[in-house]
């Protein structure tokens, strides 16, 4: 290797070092007084070593540029003398332009290969960290309710947000420190509230109200009473042990919730009380109301029925009630199941609707129809899923030339395919649809004038196809591969949209190895023309110093860089702005060269 | 004597060049980006100024040190033709029409929304912009917001071919943060020259005084005996560094006066403090510089 190779390698190599130690400081400053040096970004526990070493590794490849010129500059200007140098001056250019194009090539796979790929994996981290974020936030938000306030539908929300949890942190669990909840620990104890709830729940007796000291005595102590209570059934105090029962459960799951451990054989007294003074009630009810049981047989028929001619949602919400009224009744149980099964695909649950929108997505979409009527639909929220494309609080509005309304409704969820958006919602536990809200309508142009039962879809002047363009989490240029900026700025195009910002990032990227060998020379040339001939001692300064003015410099060009071409593509199009870089690309290297040939002449003359 | 004059010469043809390539650039990104939607400078001589002088500075002190002819003069004529310039300037700059409107917030993206009648909307939380698709009839609007106040929807019909007209571009072609800082610390000196100009003439011409002679100060730096692109270098990262020190003294010096002085004298102290300071730390530098008399030492070349 040549003098000049191996001085540029030495002082390279001492500034990588420097720049290294100098990041990795930083980091830990990050992590021991974030106060001082700002917050880490936000990583899981279990990825914090990973994205620590992502980020050190992106930040030393954005640094490498600056630190080639400041290494460069510090070699020619006071490292390299003209005696280093071979002797002829077409032999040094050619020993410096195998260097040139060596660091490159270094360059080019840092910033075609390594960068973006670094990138893209601290993007998935903390996208990562911020889904599970938002999901924790909603899972604690439900817990804070306490026993006493949850419902069932509360409860099947927790379960399937810690069901998504564990799928998103398998490992969660083998990480001990600053979590805010033991996903495992969470689930074992849902598992066990969501059974018992459910038992507990259906054999409540409504209405009955605590009027002694149920709160205050042992839960031993009332069962004790519940048991003797029921010892006699001559007595009729059925009711008050289904109270006392229904409570000692209640405060036994508060203590589970706490930590405690769960005692399995108070819990089966609770239960056997429970069961056997609901079954009492029950007998009781029907025996002195013959109708009552009529009517249960005869909705049961119909519900049936239903089912048998796929209404499915009328069975639906008839089934729930009978197994409201019998949850002993299997047939009924069974019937429930199956019918839920089948009205997923038919309409939205706005309880599942509220902890699906519960993980990040694209919010606050605004799309303008500028024909005459104008038009605005705004969407809160958009999520994308494997399950389908869903919206929340959708809005929309429709006014004349003055900005006078003519129509405005909102509805809460949606689902969007093919066909339009489907507005039909229900509550899942009583059968009552949220259907869209008309907040102005005016004559000509009424919502849903011929509206049958349910909304008729909304056709959008946007396909759902076009949602990947629209989604605010698609992924920035920077983190995308080469072959990746292609085929996705093609994709928008044939979407009929503009893909510039793709085009701009695809152009800088691929021009960045080539800017970066005409930078060489330039460099060199003013290292070399300004190179120290007498001694001193202050130039180690440089060496500290050098690469943040450098960095600065190397920033705002690629800055400036990417406005040029966004400006040309903007003004002139893809084939000229190419053609354009092109030739000054080629024009920039033969005058650097030519410079770097002329400096080698004057100095060995 | 011949050298002292061209010293002053090289100051104002590097000012005048370095103004000129700023607004340049400015008249660039106002094809590129009509309405100057994203500077950080309502006006492109307001945003050229600073620069402008501090490069020209920069570069008569690294001739001055070489060849000094008569320092006193010198460093009479920098003095005169920086505070001048400076001073002289500002009222005009705020004569020229702005590129959008002077007393309008800097848009930070997805900040403020600027409506037909001049008016800006603060927006809250983030809207999600795409580039509207040439010819179709429902677009993804990049400025629609519903304006709660108003009951009304409000929505631009700005040029989709302008550059970072999506949420996404605005993001791509954002300021890097060291830019950002710059361009905002030199905004923060403008500002408040500006509206000492226009309030307080007096205390303009002493801040402005106070700027002037803190950065001729810098000469003393010239007395470390070293090569020219050391100089270059550590005068440029100085140069950051006083800068940074008159925006504290400008921004954070009166906050502190208010909570540290009684009422009485908070007023009169929050105005004059950031002078003194200014005064204080250039003064020291002046006096150091004619101590190590920096353009009697033998540069290195």
């Amino acid at each position: 290797m040549s003098r000049l190779g191996q001085r540029f390698l030495a002082v390279f190599g001492l500034l990588v070092a420097l720049a290294a130690g100098a990041l990795l400081l930083f980091l830990l400053g990050q992590w021991l007084a974030p106060k001082l040096f700002g917050a880490l970004p936000m990583w899981l526990p279990e990825d914090a070593l990973a994205g620590a070493g992502y980020w050190f590794i992106n930040e030393v490849l954005l640094w490498l540029p600056a630190l080639a010129f400041s290494a460069l500059l510090l070699t020619c200007s006071y490292q390299l003398k003209p005696g280093d140098l071979p002797r002829g001056e077409n032999q040094a250019l050619v020993r410096f332009a195998i260097l040139a194009i060596v660091a490159s090539v270094v360059f080019a796979a840092s910033a075609l290969l390594a960068q973006p790929w670094t990138a893209a994996r601290l993007d998935d981290l903390a996208f990562r960290w911020n889904q599970t974020r938002q999901l924790e936030d909603e899972y604690l938000k439900l817990k804070a309710l306490g026993p006493d306030k949850q419902t069932a539908a509360d409860l099947d929300a927790r379960m399937s947000l810690i069901n998504r949890l564990g799928l998103l942190r398998p490992f969660q669990g083998q990480r001990s420190g600053q979590e805010r909840m033991d996903y495992g620990f969470e689930l074992a104890i849902l598992k066990a509230h969501l059974d018992l709830d459910e038992f507990f729940r259906l054999r409540t007796v409504p209405g009955v109200s605590a009027q002694g000291d149920e709160n205050t005595v042992t839960i031993d102590e009332l069962l004790t009473r519940a048991e003797s209570a029921l010892a006699d059934p001559t007595q009729d105090r059925e009711y008050q042990a289904n109270l006392w029962g229904v409570t000692a459960y209640r405060r036994l799951m508060n203590n589970a919730d706490q930590g405690a451990p769960l005692d399995t054989k108070t819990l089966a007294r609770a239960q056997a009380v429970v069961s056997l003074s609901w079954s009492r009630i029950y007998e009781k009810t029907l025996r002195a109301d013959e109708r009552l049981k009529a009517s249960y047989f005869f909705r049961k028929g119909k519900s049936l029925g239903d089912f048998q001619f796929q209404n499915y949602l009328e069975a639906y919400y008839g089934f729930q009630e009978l197994h409201r009224e019998d949850p002993e009744d299997k047939e009924v149980t069974q019937h429930w199941e199956l019918s839920r099964q089948k009205v997923a695909g038919q309409v939205l649950f706005s309880q599942e609707m509220d902890v699906l929108f519960a993980v990040p997505g694209s919010e606050n979409l605004v799309f303008l129809n500028r024909e005459s009527p104008p038009e605005v639909v705004r969407i809160g929220k958009l999520l994308n899923t494997s399950q389908g494309v869903f919206l929340k609080d959708f809005e929309f509005l429709r006014f004349d030339s003055a900005g006078r309304t003519l129509l405005h409704w909102t509805a809460p969820y949606g689902r969007w395919d093919e066909d339009g958006i489907d507005f039909r919602v229900w509550d899942k536990d009583e059968p009552r649809p949220q259907f869209p809200v008309v907040m102005a309508e005016t004559p000509g142009n009424e919502f849903n004038p011929q509206a049958s039962v349910d909304p008729p879809k909304f056709v959008p002047r946007v396909s759902v196809r076009e949602l990947e363009v629209v989604n605010s989490n698609q992924p920035r240029p920077q983190t995308l591969g080469m072959w990746d900026l292609l085929v996705h700025g093609r994709g928008i195009e044939a979407l009929g949209y503009n893909s510039r910002l793709f085009q701009t990032e695809f152009i800088t990227r691929l021009g960045a190895p080539f800017g970066f060998f005409v930078a060489f020379l330039f460099v060199f040339v003013l290292a070399w023309s300004n190179r120290a001939h007498d001694s001193g001692r202050s130039w180690w300064l440089l060496v500290a110093v050098l690469p943040l003015v450098t960095e600065f410099v190397v920033q705002s060009c690629v800055w400036a860089s990417r406005l040029a071409v966004g400006g040309a593509l903007a003004v002139f199009g893809f084939e000229t702005t190419t053609t354009a870089l092109v030739i000054v690309f080629l024009a920039a290297s033969v005058t650097g060269v030519v410079l770097v040939q002329r400096s080698f002449r004057k100095s060995m003359s | 004597m011949k050298d002292s004059v061209l010293n002053l010469l090289v100051f104002l043809l590097v000012f005048v060049a370095v103004a000129a390539t700023f607004l340049g650039a400015y008249g660039i990104s106002l094809i590129l980006v009509p309405g100057g939607k994203g500077l950080i400078f309502a006006s492109p001589y307001a945003a050229a100024l600073l620069p402008a002088l501090l490069a020209g500075l920069l570069t008569a002190q690294f001739r001055t040190v070489r060849r000094p002819g008569l320092f006193p003069v010198t460093w009479v004529l920098l003095a005169a033709a920086f505070f001048l310039l400076l001073t002289l300037s500002i009222p005009q700059v705020e004569k020229m029409p702005p590129v959008r409107p002077a007393d309008a917030t800097p848009l930070v993206p997805n900040r403020f929304l600027p409506l037909a009648d001049g008016s800006l909307l603060l927006t809250s939380g983030k809207a999600t912009v795409q580039v509207p698709p040439g010819g179709m009839p429902m677009t993804v609007s990049a400025e629609t917001q519903f304006d709660a106040f108003n009951q009304r929807f409000v929505f631009s019909t700005g040029d989709p071919k302008a550059l970072g007209s999506t949420g996404p571009e605005q993001a791509y072609y954002q300021y890097t943060p060291a830019l950002a800082a710059l361009q905002t610390d030199f905004l923060g000196v403008y500002s408040v020259l500006r509206d000492s100009a226009a309030d307080h003439p007096i205390l303009f011409w002493f801040q402005a005084w106070a700027v002037t002679w803190l950065f001729l100060g810098l000469f003393f730096f010239f007395s470390l005996r070293t090569w020219p692109l050391v100089h270059v270098v550590l005068i440029l990262l100085l140069m950051r560094l006083a800068l940074t020190f008159v925006v504290y003294s400008f921004w954070t010096l009166p906050v502190l006066v208010d909570n540290w002085t009684p009422v009485a004298t908070a007023a009169w102290l929050r105005l004059w403090a950031p002078v003194v300071l200014l005064d204080v730390a250039a003064a020291s530098l002046f006096f150091m510089t004619w101590l190590s008399k920096p353009w009697q030492r033998e540069a290195l070349s």
